[in-house]
C-alpha cells in the first residue's frame, strides 16, 4: 500500500494526464488557461490521493464535483455576461479569470472523481482510459487532411492517392489509446471486468463514427453560407477536407476544438494564387476577396439572402462562359473619370484547394473561365474583372448611404436588427466619440461605431465556437467582448443597422497589401480567411469598414509569406496548360472514412438482430439453469439445484467473492437464509465426497426455494425485478 | 421407528465420539483455546506432532497433561500417559530416551525407559537443548522408536509430541533447522486469549484443579479412530490437484526461497482428513485446506527476508488453486481433469 501511494508510482499518471490535458487546453485557451488546466491535473491527483483513504461514497464525490462545476460555470457566466463587471475590470482580465477558473475547476471536477473511482473499482479504469483516449484521438483527429502542423511525409502519400488521411490519424490516436489502456490496466492487479474490452471497442467505434462526422457537418454548413443550404457532397468532403473554404476556415479553424490547430501550432498552407494584371494598392491596406455575404436577419442571426434578388454580386457559379455581374452604382463611378474613385482591374485566380464558389477582389464585375495551368497543382482557374476602390474614408464622409434604386423592402432588409435596446445604447455611446458637428452624418456614425469597437473589444481566437444556429453577437457584445472576426463583423453590422446604416457581413479572404511584397502575385493562405462588415455608400456600392481591435490576445496569423514561393506559384499560375492531365484521377476516389462509416453502419444494423438473438439466448440460458433441478437426473441434482440457488442469489446481488469458500459464503448468508448451509453441505458432499447423498428431489427443491425466499426478504421489490430481468446475472456465478 | 429404515450408523461415528470426548475434556481444562485444541486433536488423529510457539504460562502443560490423562491404557504396560521434559542446554539424549543399567543379580544390562516412553510428551522449549538431543528426539518422533546401545526399542503407536519454543528470548538457543521442523505436522502460534476467556480461567481455577470426571478414552480407541479416519474420510482427487498446484505456486513464488517438500503434501492428507472428521464431514472440503495450509506449510517454507507475513504468502499461492477447486464443484459429473497424455516419442529414437 505504501509503495503504491508513493509519488513515484503516480508520476507516470500525472505526466500522461498533464500531456493530455495540455494538448486539449492548448487549442482552446490562452497560456494562462493552459497553466491552470495543468494545475488542475496536479490538484486532481492530490485530491484523489487524499480522498482515497477516506470512507466517502463515490456517488457523493461525483455529486459534489457536479455541483462545484455548476457553480464554476455560474460564476463565469455571471462575470462574462455582466457588462458592468467587464467594463470595471477590463475584458482581458475577465477573460483570464474565467478561463483560469473554468479550466482549473473543469479538469479538477472531472479528473478527481474519475481517478478516485478508478482506484476504488477497476471498472472505472475504463472511464479513465476512455477520457485519455478521447482527448488524444480528438487531438489527432484535428490533423485530418493534413491541415495542421505535421510531418508531411506522413500523409502526402495518402493525399496523392486521393485518400483522406483522417482515418489514419484517428487510427493512430486509437492505437495510442489502446497502448494507454494497456498501461493503465497493467498497473492494477485488480481483476478485470468483461465490460472493459467492450467499452473500449464501443469508444473507438464512436470516435470513428461520430466525432469526425459531426465536424464535417459543421464545416460544410458554414461553407454553403451560414444558413446551411444545399451543396453537393463532394464539396462537403473537401470543405471538411482541405479547408480551402474561406471564412469558415477562419471561423472554425481555431475552433476545431482539439487543437494545436489554432494559434501558434497551426501550419498554414496556400489555398489560391491571385495574379494582378495591373498594379494596385487598396486604399485601406488590405486586399479583400469576397466569396459570400450574409445580409438577411432571420430573427436569430444573419444568413445569406435566399430570395436571389439581393446580394447579386455574390453567389455566382464558376464561370463556364463569361458572366457579367450587375454592379449598379460602382460601374458608373469607374466610367466617370472626373475624380478617380474606382477603376477596373483584371486578375486571374488559380485555386489550389477546392472551393464551392468563386471569389474575387472586391467588387467583382465579371467572371471568365481560364484554363487550368497545371492540373496537378491547381484545382481550377478563372479570370475576374473587378472594379476596385481608390477612394479612402475621407472622401466618403460627404456621401449618403444606400442606393437610390432601393425599394423600402431592400432598405428594411439591410437595416433589420434584433429588437434589443442594448444595441441602441452602445450605438448612442459610440456616437459620443464624434465631435458634435459630425454626429448627424450617417457615415461618420458608422465610423464612430468602428472606432468604439476597435477600442472596446479584444481579438481572441480562444472563445467558444460560433454555432450555426446561434446568434454570435449578443453574448459577445454584452459579455466579455472577446472574439474574432465573425463576432466583430456581426456586431458591427448590428450596430450599423441600429443607426440606420445599411450593412452586411461578407466572408472570404483578406490579405494585407504588405504580404504581396513587390510582385504582382497575391498568395492566399488558409489563415487569411476572414469575415468583415460592409456598408453601402451611394455611388460606390458596398465599402469595407473592418474592425481592428486594439487589444489582441491571440494574434491572427503573422507568419510571413515566403516571397519566393509566392512568385513561383504566381508563375505557375500564369503558365498555359501543358499536356492535359486528368482532372480527377479516378483511382482511389474512395473516401476511406466514409466507406468505413458505411460499413460500420451496415454492421450496426446487422447487430440489432444479433443482439436480440443473444439476449434471447441469454434469457433461455438463465431460465434453463433455474429450471434444471426439476428435470435433471438424480446424480446431477446436487449441482443443478445448488447452481439454481446461486443464480437466484445472484439476481438479488449476492455473489461469492473470489477466494471465498462455499461454506464461508453459506455462513455469510446464514443469518438470513439458514437453509443455505444445508444446501451447500449437500452440494459439497456430492461433489467432493465418496458418494452422492441420498436425498430426494423435494428436499433439494425445498431448500433451494427457501434460500431464495429468505434471501430476498430484505430487498426492495424493484431491485428484485431488476435482478430477474438482468440477462447476465448468472454470468459471474461460480 | 422401523429398524429396516433406520440408517446404518456412519462408520466414522466411533471416531467422532472419541473426538467429542477428548474435545470436551480439553475444553473443560483449558479456556479460550478452542482453536489450538482443535488443531491438536487434528494432529493427534493425523498421527503428527505439534510445535507450539508461545510464551511461558499459556497453558500448554495443562493442555498436554489433560490430553495425556484423558487417554487410558487398560493393558497397562510401562508406557506413561503423559510426560513433560524441560529441555536445557546440558540435557543428554539418554536423559530422554532412557539408559541401560547393569543389574548385578542377573549380570545383564537392563534398559530403563526414559520420559519419551509416553502417550503424550510435552517437550518444553525444544530449541534450548543441543542439536544432539534434538536429533535423538526427532528420530523418535519420525520413526516412533528409540535406539540405545544399538538396541531399538519401539515407542507406543499413539506417541504424540507437543513441543514448544519461545518466539522471543532467543539468546543461547539452537533454533531448529527447516529439516527438523519438517517433523512437526503443525506449527501453531498461540496468542493471548481473549478477555472473557481469561476471566473465566480465573473464575474456574478451583474446579479445574482436579481432573474432570466423566468418560475417558482408551488408547486403542484413538488408534482405531485414526484408522477409521484414514479409511472413511474421502479425499477427492481434486483435493490432491489443489495441494500440488499450491505447492508449485509456492515453489515459484518470488518471495519463497525454499518451497514445500513432497513429504509435506503427503503429511497434509491425514491432517485434512482429521480436520474434516472434526468438522463432522466424511469428505475433505476446500475450506479444510484453506484453514490448515498456514499451519502445515508455514514452518516448511523459507521466505526471503523482509517478505512479511508467511500466512499471507501461503494464502496468495493458495487462492487460485482453491478457487479452481471450488469452481470445479459446479462443473458436473467428471470434475477431475484428465491426466496429460504420456509423451512417448512418436518416431524412432536415435
Amino acid at each position: 500500500m505504501t509503495s503504491r501511494n508513493s509519488i513515484w508510482w503516480k508520476l507516470p499518471g500525472v505526466v500522461i494526464w498533464m500531456t493530455a490535458v495540455g494538448l486539449l487546453a492548448a487549442g482552446y485557451t490562452s497560456g494562462f488557461g493552459l497553466f491552470f488546466a495543468l494545475l488542475g491535473v496536479v490538484a486532481a491527483f492530490a485530491l484523489a490521493g487524499s480522498l482515497e483513504a477516506l470512507p466517502i461514497r463515490l456517488s457523493r464525490v461525483w455529486l459534489v464535483a457536479a455541483g462545484a462545476m455548476g457553480i464554476t460555470i455560474g460564476i463565469s457566466w455571471f462575470l462574462r455576461g455582466n457588462s458592468s463587471v467587464v467594463s470595471l475590470l477590463g475584458s482581458e482580465v475577465v477573460y483570464a479569470i474565467t478561463e483560469a477558473e473554468n479550466w482549473f475547476m473543469g479538469v479538477l471536477c472531472w479528473l478527481a472523481p474519475v481517478l478516485l473511482s478508478a482506484r476504488r473499482y477497476s471498472m472505472f479504469l475504463t472511464l479513465e482510459a476512455a477520457s485519455l483516449v478521447g482527448i488524444f484521438s480528438s487531438v489527432l483527429a484535428a490533423h485530418r487532411d493534413g491541415s495542421i502542423h505535421r510531418p508531411f511525409f506522413l500523409t502526402d502519400w495518402l493525399l496523392e492517392r486521393n485518400y483522406d488521411p483522417m482515418p489514419f490519424f484517428l487510427g493512430a490516436g486509437a492505437l495510442l489509446g489502446i497502448l494507454l489502456v494497456v498501461w493503465m490496466l497493467s498497473r492494477s492487479s485488480a481483476k478485470r471486468t468483461l465490460l472493459d474490452p467492450a467499452l473500449l471497442i464501443a469508444m473507438i467505434v464512436a470516435l470513428f463514427l461520430f466525432l469526425p462526422d459531426g465536424k464535417l457537418r459543421q464545416l460544410s454548413a458554414f461553407a454553403g453560407g451560414a444558413g446551411g443550404s444545399e451543396k453537393d457532397k463532394k464539396e462537403q468532403q473537401h470543405h471538411g477536407g482541405q479547408g480551402g473554404k474561406g471564412e469558415e476556415k477562419q471561423d472554425q479553424g481555431q475552433n476545431q476544438d482539439p487543437n494545436p490547430s489554432s494559434g501558434e501550432g497551426r501550419k498554414s498552407f496556400p489555398v489560391a494564387v491571385v495574379s494582378l494584371h495591373d498594379d494596385y494598392q487598396p486604399p485601406y491596406g488590405t486586399f479583400y476577396f469576397r466569396q459570400d455575404t450574409l445580409s438577411n436577419y432571420n430573427g436569430r442571426r444573419l444568413v445569406r439572402d435566399a430570395s436571389g434578388k439581393l446580394d447579386t454580386d455574390v453567389g455566382m457559379p464558376f464561370p463556364a462562359e463569361p458572366i457579367e455581374v450587375p454592379l449598379r452604382d460602382r460601374a458608373d463611378v469607374a466610367k466617370g473619370g472626373k475624380e478617380r474613385l474606382a477603376h477596373r482591374l483584371r486578375t486571374t485566380v488559380a485555386l489550389m484547394t477546392p472551393h464551392s464558389k468563386p471569389f474575387g477582389l472586391i467588387d467583382v464585375a465579371k467572371l471568365e473561365p481560364a484554363p487550368n495551368p497545371d492540373a496537378k497543382r491547381f484545382e481550377r482557374a478563372y479570370k475576374v474583372e473587378s472594379i476596385v476602390l481608390d477612394a479612402d474614408f475621407g472622401t466618403l464622409l460627404n456621401r449618403s448611404l444606400g442606393s437610390e434604386n432601393w425599394t423600402p423592402e431592400m432598405w428594411h432588409h439591410y437595416t433589420d436588427v434584433p429588437e434589443d435596446g442594448r444595441y441602441r445604447e452602445i450605438a448612442e455611446q459610440a456616437k459620443l466619440l464624434l465631435p458634435a458637428h459630425l454626429r448627424g452624418i450617417p457615415i461618420a456614425q458608422a465610423l464612430a461605431i468602428k472606432f468604439w469597437m476597435d477600442k472596446n473589444t479584444t481579438y481572441n481566437l480562444n472563445v467558444p465556437q460560433v454555432d450555426e444556429d446561434a446568434d454570435p453577437v449578443a453574448s459577445f457584445l454584452f459579455g466579455d467582448r472577446n472574439g474574432y472576426c465573425v463576432h466583430l463583423a456581426h456586431s458591427a453590422v448590428y450596430l450599423f443597422r441600429t443607426l440606420g446604416v445599411p450593412a452586411r457581413v461578407s466572408v472570404g479572404y483578406a490579405v494585407g497589401s504588405r504580404q504581396r511584397g513587390d510582385g504582382s502575385t497575391i498568395l492566399i493562405r488558409n489563415g487569411d480567411a476572414h469575415a468583415w462588415p460592409e456598408v453601402y455608400v451611394r455611388d460606390l456600392g458596398w465599402v469595407v469598414l473592418d474592425i481592428t481591435p486594439e487589444k489582441v490576445i491571440t494574434p491572427p496569423q503573422e507568419e510571413k509569406v515566403d516571397q519566393d514561393l509566392q512568385r513561383m506559384l504566381g508563375e505557375m499560375a500564369r503558365q498555359t496548360p501543358g499536356s492535359p492531365k486528368e482532372e480527377n484521377p479516378p483511382a482511389g476516389d474512395g473516401d476511406l472514412r466514409k466507406a468505413l462509416a458505411e460499413a460500420l453502419q451496415g454492421l450496426s444494423k446487422a447487430m440489432v438482430p444479433v443482439i436480440l438473438f443473444t439476449l434471447l439466448a441469454l434469457y433461455l440460458m438463465k431460465f434453463w439453469r433455474r429450471m434444471e433441478p426439476r428435470f435433471c437426473s438424480p446424480s446431477r441434482l446436487p449441482v443443478a439445484s445448488y447452481r439454481a440457488t446461486l443464480d437466484s442469489l445472484a439476481d438479488l446481488g449476492f455473489y461469492r467473492d473470489y477466494g471465498t469458500s462455499r461454506e464461508a459464503f453459506a455462513k455469510r448468508l446464514a443469518p438470513q437464509a439458514p437453509e443455505m448451509v444445508d444446501l451447500t453441505n449437500l452440494h459439497m458432499q456430492a461433489a467432493l465426497g465418496a458418494a452422492v447423498p441420498k436425498v430426494g428431489r423435494e428436499k433439494y427443491l425445498a431448500l433451494s426455494a427457501a434460500v431464495a425466499r429468505q434471501a430476498g426478504q430484505g430487498i426492495q421489490w424493484w431491485r428484485r425485478v431488476l435482478g430477474v430481468l438482468h440477462p447476465l446475472s448468472w454470468w459471474k456465478v461460480s | 421407528m422401523d429398524p429396516s429404515t433406520t440408517p446404518a450408523p456412519h462408520p466414522l461415528t466411533p471416531a467422532a465420539e472419541v473426538a467429542r470426548v477428548l474435545g470436551s475434556r480439553l475444553r473443560a481444562a483449558i479456556k479460550g483455546r478452542d482453536e489450538v485444541i482443535n488443531l491438536i486433536l487434528t494432529a493427534l488423529f493425523a498421527d503428527g506432532h505439534v510445535l507450539l510457539e508461545d510464551y511461558p504460562g499459556s497453558g500448554k502443560t495443562t493442555l498436554a497433561k489433560a490430553l495425556g490423562e484423558s487417554i487410558t491404557d487398560p493393558n497397562g504396560n510401562h508406557i506413561a500417559a503423559f510426560r513433560r521434559v524441560q529441555f536445557t542446554p546440558d540435557l543428554l539424549p539418554s536423559d530422554i530416551t532412557g539408559v541401560s543399567i547393569f543389574d548385578p543379580p542377573t549380570g545383564r544390562f537392563e534398559f530403563r525407559p526414559g520420559p519419551i516412553f509416553a502417550h503424550v510428551l510435552l517437550a518444553d522449549e525444544i530449541n534450548r537443548t543441543s542439536p544432539k538431543v534434538q536429533s535423538a528426539m526427532l528420530e523418535s518422533m519420525a520413526e516412533k522408536q528409540v535406539t540405545v546401545d544399538n538396541v531399538t526399542y519401539p515407542l507406543d503407536q499413539l506417541f504424540f509430541v507437543i513441543a514448544t519454543q519461545n518466539p522471543r528470548d532467543l539468546a543461547g538457543t539452537y533454533p531448529l533447522p527447516v529439516a527438523q521442523l519438517d517433523r512437526f505436522l503443525f506449527k501453531i502460534n498461540m496468542d493471548y486469549i481473549d478477555r472473557e476467556s481469561e476471566v473465566e480461567v480465573l473464575n474456574t481455577r478451583r474446579e479445574r484443579r482436579s481432573a474432570p470426571s466423566g468418560r475417558l478414552v482408551s488408547r486403542d480407541e484413538v488408534i482405531v479412530a485414526r484408522q477409521l479416519i484414514e479409511q472413511y474420510v474421502y479425499v477427492h482427487p481434486l483435493i490432491n490437484h489443489c495441494l500440488v498446484d499450491t505447492a508449485r505456486n509456492l515453489r515459484s513464488h518470488k518471495k519463497v526461497l525454499q518451497g514445500l517438500s513432497t513429504r509435506s503434501l503427503v503429511l497434509m492428507i491425514p491432517a485434512l482428513q482429521s480436520m474434516a472428521m472434526l468438522a463432522g464431514r466424511d469428505y475433505v472440503s476446500p475450506q479444510d485446506i484453506h484453514y490448515l495450509a498456514p499451519y502445515v506449510f508455514g514452518h516448511r517454507l523459507v521466505i526471503a527476508p523482509g517478505a512479511g507475513d508467511m500466512k499471507k504468502v501461503v494464502h496468495e499461492c493458495l487462492a487460485e488453486p482453491l478457487e479452481h477447486l471450488t469452481r470445479m464443484t459446479l462443473a458436473g459429473q467428471s470434475p477431475v481433469p484428465a491426466p496429460p497424455a504420456d509423451n512417448f516419442p512418436a518416431g524412432p529414437v536415435n
